[in-house]
């Protein structure tokens, strides 16, 4: 069954059942998308994405089928990060430069992962928030800007110097010594 | 390390799917108490402006109620007496009535 049938229940009937289908099917993209907004903080990323979806729940009346159900709970993600953001009063040092365990580093994922995540950790979350839901989850430009509130300009901006960081960082020796010559 | 510019794309298009693992569940737990459905909502909306209608046209001579009611807001006060209580409980319904369909998704 697609989303449109599912959110006319869940408005119509407070269909419990309904609502948690949605949220299986998107739990993966939105904890992923947040994933990456939180530096691979996994429980950060979880705690975020259940107000994510909470909100979502409570605000699913105003949801409107122009831009996808998950354009809009990217766009509640992002708002609720920015939310827990203030609250914890973090700085962008404080978000950026404390490396945290990335998620990625169990067997299955390799060192240009690893090397990845640690660059991404680098970026300013905007321009983080952009490659992501560019590259990550395909979407245009368009659709990012109304995703993050941001002027189109911005966006493309962000995607520009974001990959510009990216591609420098992981031509750079890292600083582990992991490089190779 | 050296990373190849043209494959910093894919790199970032990599988004490996993240297993539910009790997520939907502890979040279905989460959820406020369910609120009354759309149609029972309907119902109330319904119910109260019959009942108000049924009132007011039980109560003999309406029409004169109403232009009572109307002459008792410019001053006329005595004139309307225990009829104001009757178009009291026709405007409570009527706001009952009112408050059950703004608190509906319509």
């Amino acid at each position: 069954m697609e989303d449109a049938p599912l959110i006319a229940r869940v408005i119509a009937d407070d269909d419990r059942h309904a609502f948690a289908t949605l949220v299986r099917r998107h739990q993966s993209a939105v904890r992923g998308f947040l994933l990456r907004l939180c530096c691979g903080d996994g429980a950060l990323a979880d705690d975020i994405a259940q107000e994510t979806f909470l909100r979502a729940y409570q605000r699913i009346g105003s949801y409107r089928s122009e831009g996808g159900f998950e354009s809009w709970l990217f766009a509640i993600a992002y708002r609720s990060f920015l939310s827990e953001k203030r609250r914890r009063h973090w700085s962008a040092e404080e978000l950026n430069a404390e490396p945290r365990a990335v998620e990625a580093d169990d067997e299955t994922a390799g060192d240009v992962a690893a090397d990845l995540a640690r660059a991404l950790q680098q970026l300013r979350e905007p321009e983080r928030a952009c490659l992501s839901l560019c590259y990550q989850w395909g979407m245009s430009h368009p659709e990012i800007a109304k995703v993050l509130e941001l002027p189109m300009g911005t966006i493309k901006t962000h995607i520009a110097r974001g990959k510009q960081k990216l591609r420098a960082l992981l031509s750079s020796d890292d600083p582990g010594g992991e490089s190779e010559p | 390390m050296n990373e190849q510019p043209e494959s910093l794309e894919s790199l970032l298009a990599d988004a490996p799917y993240i297993d539910d693992a009790g997520f939907t569940e502890s979040l279905m737990k989460r959820l406020p108490p369910r609120r009354p459905s759309l149609r029972f909502r309907t119902l109330i909306l319904l119910g109260s402006t019959l009942a108000s209608t049924c009132i007011v046209a039980a109560i003999p001579g309406a029409r004169q109620l109403l232009m009572q009611a109307a002459g008792a807001l410019v001053g006329d006060a005595a004139a309307v007496g225990s009829n104001l209580v009757a178009a009291g409980i026709v405007l409570g319904l009527a706001v009952w009535g009112a408050l059950g369909a703004a608190q509906s998704d319509f």
